[in-house]
């Protein structure tokens, strides 16, 4: 082999070493089958340039590029200014709806952001590549921990202004507190006195009384007096207004004569 | 295809030679006495010839691994566990690694275009008529002298290299010296710093030999001592890397058997 | 015609050849050092990583930037410094002893010229392709040595050392390359022309030109690597 081969061979080989670099590093993707959509938020913590995407956990693809739009609005009218491109492959492409939801999640031990689609539902429509869709901006953290801060300000501040008002309530629930403490200690001696005890003998006598006599009331006789009664009832029932009024007068008339 | 195979038993010859010469310096050393004197003005000469590089490079290899070491604490905020990740690094693999790597391109390069230019001139056939014995007279001193002052090298190195990285943790990263020394011993216990010692002999001895045999093998010149020169620096760097390998390997193993895990 | 081609200022033919002897003369050399030098990266840097914080899911990304950033690179300047370096260091030294360099005066062809450029170029460009080739072999082993060792397989090791490392890292080892590949043969050849009479000239002139040159490499390294710091 000449020597110019040789060298030209090692020149080549390390130019493909650097092709082949740029394509671990995910830098150039010539064999990728991808689409894109773009992704609005107002706020996107920490997502950067070649942040996973994953539907359902499983990465897809990635965030191909993050650009400022002043002026974009969604149809809805609402102003978001942070345009997210990323890439999503076609496997996972059909799993993306018109309904699907873009959240920013947090995850690994070296706490990398990633984007996460929520797959939509069957019967909505699919998207198409280069679509605009809005994302759900993440909770800020930093936000909720100055508001967390604000609300134990006001509560520190609270105590502090009413400070005396606030002891006198303790204070107060305290002395409830013994007070309640010695009404029970007095249920308990009342509770271990004799009549006590007997009061609690005869009520327990009393509700056995009362059990047996509701069980009479079950029995056959019972029953059928019931019945007799129903019946009484329902014979009477046909004899109108007018007679039983003649009936009240007539009483009313014997009663007015006596 | 041929070529490859010729290659190989070139490679096995090296090792061959390497191995055989080694031997005959134990049986020499076991069995011959040895001058005392001639192994300590070894030992003064190389250290003095050497002791500079070394210091230098050391201190530049702390200051390279602390550069490193500061981006990527600084991303995670533990810039305070920078002297001890970055002595740790220094001391168990790149520091005896690249400090080897200077002595093999300064000792050895010395000795063997030394021991090439008598081989050259003729002086040790000259050592051999007067009936001495050149292995005695020559190699053993100088293959001892070589153990015990590269030794005494490497370990200056990785001390160097604490002050720098402590240099730079101050100058670049705003880390306190003495914070810096505080965080050392946190990380670094005894079975690392006997890595490092354990390689440094390594190393050491694999130096010796090597530069020892191919500066008493030579031939052909002026050309001749060049190509030993070369062929010295190139193997032993090969035979340093490879060793690192087995001492870092030999270590882990050892260390699973300890800790029975 | 000859005097034409003599006072050509780079020598096209020689620098090729001596393309040949830098690079492909070097390369499995390099290539079976570095793979070493990986491995024991992965080794060593899963025990640090072990003790600091207690688990080794970083190892992969973080031994990707050392060896990105440092190790590949001045693994391969250092064997080049002694392999390439003396070489040119013997070379020249006996040519000068031979007094062949006093022979080129005579013809009228400026010897520094003549025998500096074209090993200059080469170097440059040799140390330049090395480099490549041996970054991506020791990633390569680091990556096999990390599915055996640590158990992660390559896809994670790729995830964890996206994390970590930037193809802007490649571009930097390349210019550190270049830097370290133009510096060898300057050093090799000055201690060549200096060379004295005789072989113990040129065992001095090949023994200097390998300490200076590493030590060049070093602190250069270290210049380039304080520098970049603040390009990341």
């Amino acid at each position: 082999m000449k020597i110019e081969t040789k060298v030209g061979l090692l020149g080549l080989g390390a130019m493909i070493l650097i092709v082949v670099f740029a394509y671990m590093m995910g830098l150039i993707s010539p064999f990728s089958n991808t689409n894109q959509i773009n992704v609005m938020y107002n706020y996107a913590g920490g997502i950067e340039e070649g942040s996973p995407v994953r539907v359902m956990g499983i990465k897809v693809g990635k965030v191909k590029k993050i650009s400022f739009e002043p002026g974009y609005k969604t149809p809805q009218g609402e102003e978001t200014k942070l345009r997210l491109q990323i890439s999503i492959d076609k496997k996972a492409w059909p799993t993306i709806r018109k309904d699907s939801k873009y959240f920013i999640n947090l995850a690994g031990v070296i706490g990398e952001k990633f984007l996460e689609i929520s797959p939509g539902s069957a019967e909505s429509e699919e998207l198409s590549s280069g679509d605009y869709v809005r994302g759900e901006d993440p909770p800020r953290i930093d936000q909720l921990i100055s508001q967390s801060y604000g609300l134990a300000g006001k509560i520190i501040e609270l105590v502090e202004k009413n400070e005396g008002s606030v002891s006198n309530v303790i204070s107060q629930v305290d002395r409830l507190m013994t007070n309640f403490n010695k009404t029970l200690a007095l249920l308990d001696k009342t509770s271990k006195n004799k009549d006590m005890a007997r009061l609690l003998d005869n009520a327990i006598k009393i509700s056995d009384d009362m059990a047996y006599l509701t069980g009479e009331l079950r029995t056959k006789k019972s029953q059928d007096t019931f019945e007799l009664i129903h019946k009484l009832l329902f014979r009477l029932d046909p004899l109108d207004g007018p007679a039983i009024r003649k009936f009240l007068q007539d009483e009313g008339v014997r009663a007015r004569v006596l | 295809m041929t070529r490859a195979i010729q290659g190989f038993i070139k490679v096995c010859d090296e090792v061959g030679n390497a191995f055989l010469f080694f031997t005959e310096i134990i049986k020499t050393l076991l069995f011959r006495p040895c001058r005392k004197s001639l192994v300590l003005e070894q030992i003064w000469h190389v250290t003095v010839e050497s002791f500079a590089t070394t210091a230098m490079a050391g201190f530049f290899v702390g200051a390279i691994m602390a550069v490193q070491f500061t981006m990527q604490m600084k991303e995670f905020g533990a810039l305070g566990y920078l002297g001890g990740l970055a002595t740790s690094g220094t001391f168990r693999e790149v520091g005896p690694l690249l400090i080897a790597f200077m002595l093999s391109g300064k000792i050895g390069a010395f000795t063997s275009a030394e021991l090439g230019t008598m081989r050259v001139t003729e002086q040790i056939d000259a050592i051999r008529c007067l009936g001495a014995n050149p292995m005695q007279e020559i190699i053993l001193p100088r293959f001892l002298g070589i153990i015990i002052s590269s030794f005494f090298l490497l370990f200056l190195g990785l001390v160097m290299s604490v002050f720098g990285g402590m240099f730079l943790g101050y100058f670049l990263a705003g880390v306190n010296p003495e914070e810096y020394v505080r965080h050392i011993p946190t990380i670094i216990t005894g079975p690392s710093i006997a890595t490092g010692l354990v390689k440094c002999f390594t190393f050491a001895v694999v130096l010796a030999t090597i530069c020892t045999q191919k500066g008493f093998y030579t031939v052909g010149g002026a050309k001749g001592v060049g190509r030993a020169v070369v062929s010295t620096a190139v193997t032993t760097m090969i035979a340093i890397v490879v060793m690192d390998w087995l001492t870092s390997f030999l270590g882990e193993v050892l260390l699973h058997m300890v800790t029975g895990s | 015609m000859a005097a034409k081609s003599r006072n050509r200022i780079i020598r096209w033919k020689e620098t090729l050849e001596q393309l040949h002897f830098i690079a492909n003369g070097s390369l499995s050399i390099i290539v079976f050092c570095v793979c070493f030098a990986a491995i024991v990266t992965i080794i060593e840097s899963s025990f640090h990583m072990k003790i600091v914080i207690q688990n080794d899911s970083m190892v992969p990304g973080f031994a990707a930037m050392l060896i990105l950033r440092e190790l590949a690179v001045v693994v391969t300047a250092l064997l080049l410094t002694s392999r390439v370096g003396a070489g040119i260091a013997a070379e020249v030294g006996t040519m000068k002893v031979t007094e062949q360099i006093d022979a080129l005066k005579m013809l009228g062809i400026p010897p520094s010229t003549y025998l500096v450029i074209p090993r200059l170029i080469a170097c440059t460009l040799g140390t330049v392709m090395l480099v490549v080739v041996a970054n991506m072999a020791c990633l390569f082993s680091a990556m096999a040595v990390s599915n055996s060792y640590l158990g992660y397989p390559p896809a994670i090791f790729l995830t964890a050392m996206r994390r970590f490392v930037q193809f802007q890292d490649l571009i930097l080892a390349i210019v550190k390359a270049a830097v370290f590949g133009a510096v060898i043969p300057l050093i090799s050849c000055y201690f060549g022309f200096r060379c004295e009479s005789g072989a113990e000239g040129v065992g001095r002139a090949t023994t200097n030109s390998v300490v200076v040159g590493s030590i060049a490499v070093i602190v250069l390294d270290f210049i380039l690597s304080y520098a970049f710091s603040y390009l990341y």
